[in-house]
């Protein structure tokens, strides 16, 4: 390591009202007071901090099953024959084993930075515009089929088709995409029962500066939503962050992954690396590689990582799993239409 | 709108503490950046304008914007550069000679490489013409550092693990220093309520002599930074940010050492 170091820092949101520290639903913050039935449609888990709605794209039913529609179906594509959710499969928390490095779809709604070098910034309608301009450059003729035409109606009033319009129903959609009802999770409401012994000191250990997992993957979103090298690699020039910013400080770093279903949306990092928890915790134990701008939450650089136990890997991977949540994978509602 | 954006975040904060509930007017809260109780929010139209500039020195010489490539050799001969420092400043507090004090009510989260967050604004009663001092609480004290209190982020990431006392961190101070054999290896001197103790440092800064001169103040508020680690507790890294963690956060005399040296590390300038 050599006198550089930085992951670049990213502040949250935009700013959103605040509705007290803990509640369980959505309130104000969430689409203008006209929409209907919010509470159903969005579900704030506790602790989680409010979600912010653009005010040009309020949360609707009609919206929202619309973006589920479009998520779901093939006439996105331009000519070609994929939708979204043939990367982003539901019982991978959105992600893929097979597609490269597919990120998950599980609470995005509070990101600002999107793909691993977070180079599509802003709302989520920025990400998915990109989505469906850039990466699908959809042909709105293809969707100009009167299924659709009815649903754009619904959702907005008119039955005109755009991208923009599509974008932001796929919005919507990804707003209902919130997960935070793991056995951890029913931990800290007072189940003791949730969480297995192992799995109980897996999340001490987890808490702990001897593994040092919080500092990044923080907050009930298990994310600080910012950029790190970890010590994957030694090369790390022009790399990650730092292709997008052009600073050498952030070469290496990659968006932190939030690890809610994480059991689940294998293979790991940002290039598959690692196929298993198994092999990430033994990563973070001694497989960390020093680099000129590794970040210094890294447990010992030098030593190649915080060395845990063989019993001490099995209890964090065991406090991996319970970061899974069953009804976010199973719901119907997040499902093809 | 860089500076709503930051201020509009502690805003939240503070609300998330009062439970004020939806629909806060936010723009009329901007100003001040705190609870609207008792703080410079309640001063009158008119009063003097106080701003506090935040500057963060290694050895006398301001931390880089980028923070890269700035080792510097302590007293106790570690070379050390800084990576990142991020904090709570809490009830800042002006007090002139003879008048109500101005008063930022709440937390003020600083974040290094977040220039709006370096600022500081307060408002002073008309009239007051020479200042007493200069006060506020480093970090939270113990009535705010309640877990929960800040659901937003960038606060919301300076939790402290409930396995360790909960609440929040009140600095992160990170970087990198040289072992002595030519390797360099990290240090976190994060500190906080460890083990549910309280070590905030009730910094109180004297302001005698300063004059209130036209209608705005200017204030720069300089943190020392290579002081935590020097006055009066002098620490060799060697000792405290040793392997495999190169972190204090469980360690409580660590965390004493730190409010005792943090009643020197702040320093006030008229610039
Ligand atoms: C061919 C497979 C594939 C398809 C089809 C696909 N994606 Fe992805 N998606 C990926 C991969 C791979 C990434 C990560 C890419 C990166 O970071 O560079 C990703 C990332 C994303 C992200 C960013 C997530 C984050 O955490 O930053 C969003 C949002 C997203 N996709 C939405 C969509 C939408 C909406 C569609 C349909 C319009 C779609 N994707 C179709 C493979 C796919
Ligand atoms: C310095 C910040 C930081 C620390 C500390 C950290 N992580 Fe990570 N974690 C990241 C980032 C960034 C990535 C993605 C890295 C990449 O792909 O290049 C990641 C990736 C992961 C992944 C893979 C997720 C996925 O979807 O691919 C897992 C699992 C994980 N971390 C678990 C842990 C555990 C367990 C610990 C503690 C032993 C830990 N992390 C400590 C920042 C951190
Ligand atoms: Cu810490």
């Amino acid at each position: 390591m050599r006198w550089a170091a930085r992951s670049s820092r990213a502040i949250g949101a935009v700013f959103a009202l605040a509705c007290g520290p803990l509640f369980t639903l959505a309130c104000g913050v969430l689409g203008s007071d006209e929409d209907v039935d919010l509470d159903h449609l969005v579900q704030i888990p506790r602790g989680f901090p409010p979600m912010e709605v653009p005010d040009h794209n309020p949360t609707t039913p009609e919206g929202v099953a619309l973006g589920r529609q479009l998520y779901y179906d093939q006439r996105l594509s331009n000519g070609g024959a994929r939708a979204c959710a043939d990367c982003h499969l539901q019982e991978r928390a959105f992600s893929n084993p097979a597609a490269s490095g597919v990120l998950a779809h599980v609470n995005l709604a509070w990101s600002r930075y999107f793909l691993w070098d977070g180079s599509e910034e802003g709302t989520l309608e920025d990400v998915m515009r990109f989505e469906v301009e850039e990466f699908f450059q959809t042909d709105v003729e293809r969707l100009r089929e009167p299924d659709l035409e009815e649903m754009f109606q619904a959702a907005f009033g008119t039955p005109e088709i755009t991208t923009e319009r599509a974008a932001l129903a796929l919005a919507q959609f990804q707003r209902t995409l919130v997960s935070g009802n793991s056995p951890y999770d029913r931990y800290m409401q007072g189940d003791r029962s949730a969480l297995s012994a192992s799995e109980v000191r897996g999340m001490k250990l987890f808490y702990s500066e001897r593994a040092e997992c919080f500092h990044c993957h923080a907050t009930a979103l298990f994310t600080d939503n910012l950029f790190h090298n970890i010590g994957l690699d030694a090369e790390v020039d022009g790399t990650g962050r730092g292709a997008v910013t052009g600073r050498r400080i952030d070469d290496g770093a990659y968006k932190t992954p939030t690890l809610r279903n994480v059991a689940v949306s294998g293979p790991y990092m940002h290039d598959d690396r690692f196929a298993t928890l198994e092999e990430v915790v033994d990563f973070y134990s001694e497989g960390i590689v020093d680099s000129p701008t590794i970040d210094p939450l890294i447990v010992d650089p030098r030593g190649g990582g915080a060395q845990l136990s063989r019993a001490e890997r099995e209890d964090l991977v065991a406090f991996l799993r319970a970061l899974t949540d069953e009804g976010f994978l199973n719901e119907p509602a997040f499902g093809p239409p | 709108m860089q500076d709503t954006r930051v201020l509009g975040c502690a805003v939240v904060a503070a609300l998330g503490l009062t439970c004020a509930g939806c629909g806060a007017d936010v723009s009329s809260a901007k100003d001040h950046g705190a609870r609207g109780e008792g703080g410079a929010g309640g001063a009158p139209p008119g009063g003097v304008p106080v701003t506090i500039q935040l500057e963060h020195r290694v050895g006398g010489l301001p931390l880089g914007e980028s923070m890269v490539d700035t080792p510097f050799t302590n007293a106790a001969g570690n070379a050390f550069g800084v990576t990142r420092l991020v904090y709570f400043l809490s009830d800042v507090t002006l007090t002139p000679r003879g008048g109500a004090p101005a008063v930022a009510a709440g937390a003020h989260y600083v974040d290094h490489e977040e220039p709006a967050t370096r600022e500081i604004e307060l408002s002073l009663e008309e009239g007051v013409s020479e200042l007493a001092s200069l006060t506020f609480t480093f970090g939270l004290p113990p009535e705010a550092n309640v877990s929960g209190a800040f659901v937003t982020a960038p606060e919301s990431l300076m939790e402290w693990p409930e396995s360790m006392g909960g609440g929040y961190h009140y600095m992160k101070l990170e970087g990198f220093w040289s072992h002595g054999d030519g390797e360099v290896v990290p240090f976190k001197a994060h500190s906080g309520a460890a083990g549910g103790t309280d070590y905030s440092v009730a910094v109180e800064l004297d302001a005698a002599g300063l004059v209130v001169e036209g209608d705005a103040l200017h204030l720069r508020l300089i943190m020392n930074v290579e002081q935590w680690f020097e006055g009066p507790n002098l620490w060799d890294f060697r000792e405290r940010f040793t392997p495999p963690m190169y972190g204090i956060m469980h360690d409580a005399a660590a965390q004493r050492s730190l409010q005792q040296n943090g009643a020197t590390v702040f320093s006030l300038e008229v610039p």
